[in-house]
């Protein structure tokens, strides 16, 4: 599960407070780059929509090498991965791990809800 | 001593993430600083000396800054690279501080564990007052360098993505210490790594001059208690200390070699003024001040290199470094009596090397 979002990440499982009273600068709204700042959350999305997929992929490439270690009768673990059949259990992780994965990508939309720049950058 | 059980352990000195989901997030962050960060920015400079040419003519480091922004910052690549630089570098640090989060009561215990031990010694006052200037968010890192008990791991796998992991087993840091300019008669009894941070440079120091008595002093406490358990987990022997640069309560003539690595342009003005005076009494003469930091502005720094800095302070938390880079550090280090050598080429071809000697002979 990857369950870094930012409120998540801020109180952690220790219950600790100093952890949540930090982090103004990564946790305001940020900084707005451009006149029209759909563009800077865009882009933000962007960066971050491309972290998500490489951690994901990255997880796969491993997953596979480590089945493939422990398979030893031949069988094709590509092929199983495509045949398998989810529980409800299952179903239910996954749209709480899609939701989450929504939810990190589409941060700077609701980061940068209006404009806060004057003027000075492209539109 | 029972070191901390991270659930993926270490690789080296350095801790890994405790989810490979978080390295591999983490490793994106790494690649696309180089490639959307480093690697773009000579075509941003480029274009955007290019427009402020165009737009304003001859500049120097006298021009407005606000002028060459207004040119640079109106052009779709530079402000893009803003961008992606803002951005993943917010994704670092919420990325690094949520994957060691959950652990701070064991970090945290070993910490405390390590300052009964040794063989070096931490040495702080309970009731030390950090400075205003020195609580900033620097670099973005939650808490800064002062207010984050977790701190010093934050620091460590943070900067490890900032080095682009050229410094997973201290290289970078390791290639300064190297380079490092004793005093002519070559007797170094004490060394002092001056804003030490988590200690990487101290440590290699102990390494390097096995004989001498090493220490690393810095004003934020949770790098230091990092650094002294760090040291206690390998066995070296180096004292860590907190306090404040520009006064450092140390005895007067009595180091032969001060290290600075990236410290100037991290306080304001009036406290690198100080730190040097500060710096020139607490070596003995003959003594050697190592100096890695910023460039200096001069007339011939391009447009596009202020604009960067510029940039780098207002959004990447580095609200001292302008006040650096226009001051005429050479002429701060020699009011203070220094005699001034450029030091050795390093690897970072950003940074510039001093080395300020104290007349005299011990």
């Amino acid at each position: 599960m990857d369950n870094n979002s930012p409120n998540e990440m801020l109180h952690p499982e220790t219950g600790d407070s100093r952890l949540s009273e930090l982090g103004d600068e990564i946790n305001s709204s940020g900084k707005q780059f451009f006149d029209n700042v759909v563009l800077d959350n865009i882009l933000e999305a962007m960066v971050e929509l491309t972290a998500q997929v490489w951690t994901y992929r990255d997880r796969s490439i491993i997953l596979e090498r480590v089945l493939q270690d422990i398979v030893s009768d031949g069988k094709d673990i590509a092929a199983l991965i495509e045949a398998y059949e989810p529980t409800e259990a299952d179903n239910a992780a996954r749209a709480a791990e899609r939701a989450e994965l929504v939810s990190n990508v589409f941060r700077s939309f609701s980061r940068r809800p209006v404009s806060t720049k004057t003027s000075g950058g492209p539109s | 001593m029972t070191a901390v059980s991270l659930p993926r352990g270490y690789n080296g000195i350095l801790p890994r993430t405790t989810k490979l989901s978080d390295e591999s997030y983490l490793d994106f962050v790494e690649t696309f600083r180089g490639i959307a960060g480093y690697g773009t920015y000579p075509l941003v400079a480029q274009t955007g000396d290019a427009a402020v040419g165009e737009k304003l003519g001859k500049t120097d480091d006298k021009t407005d800054i606000e002028a060459i922004k207004g040119v640079i910052n109106s052009l779709p690549l530079p402000a893009t690279w803003q961008r992606f630089m803002r951005s993943h570098q917010e994704m670092m640090w919420r990325r690094t501080r949520g994957s060691f989060a959950p652990f701070i009561a064991d970090l945290e215990a070993a910490m405390n564990e390590a300052e009964t031990l040794g063989p070096g010694k931490l040495i702080y006052d309970p009731e030390f007052h950090v400075p205003d200037y020195a609580r900033r968010e620097i670099h973005l890192q939650p808490g800064g360098y002062t207010d984050d008990p977790l701190g010093g791991i934050v620091f460590h796998y943070g900067t490890k993505v900032f080095y682009a992991g050229m410094n997973d087993q201290n290289e970078l840091h390791a290639e300064i210490v190297d380079s490092l300019t004793p005093p002519e008669d070559g007797k170094v009894d004490r060394i002092l790594d001056l804003a030490c941070s988590i200690g990487q440079a101290t440590m290699v120091l102990k390494d390097r001059y096995p004989d001498a008595e090493v220490t690393g002093f810095d004003v934020a406490l949770p790098l230091l208690r990092y650094a002294h358990w760090q040291a206690v987990e390998r066995g070296i022997d180096v004292n860590f200390m907190q306090g404040l640069s520009e006064d450092t309560k140390l005895d007067g003539d009595s180091f032969d070699m001060v290290l600075a690595y990236i410290l100037f342009h991290e306080i304001p003005v009036d406290v690198i003024k100080q730190t040097v005076t500060e710096m020139f009494r607490i070596l003995r003469p003959g003594g050697t001040f190592c100096i890695y930091e910023f460039p200096s502005a001069g007339p011939n720094m391009p447009p596009s290199q202020r604009w960067m800095i510029d940039y780098d302070s207002n959004n990447n938390c580095e609200p001292y470094s302008p006040g650096f880079v226009y001051l005429d550090f050479h002429k701060v280090l020699a009011d203070a009596g220094f005699d001034i050598k450029p030091g050795p080429k390093n690897s970072n071809g950003f940074l510039q090397t001093l080395v300020a000697a104290k007349p005299g002979a011990s």
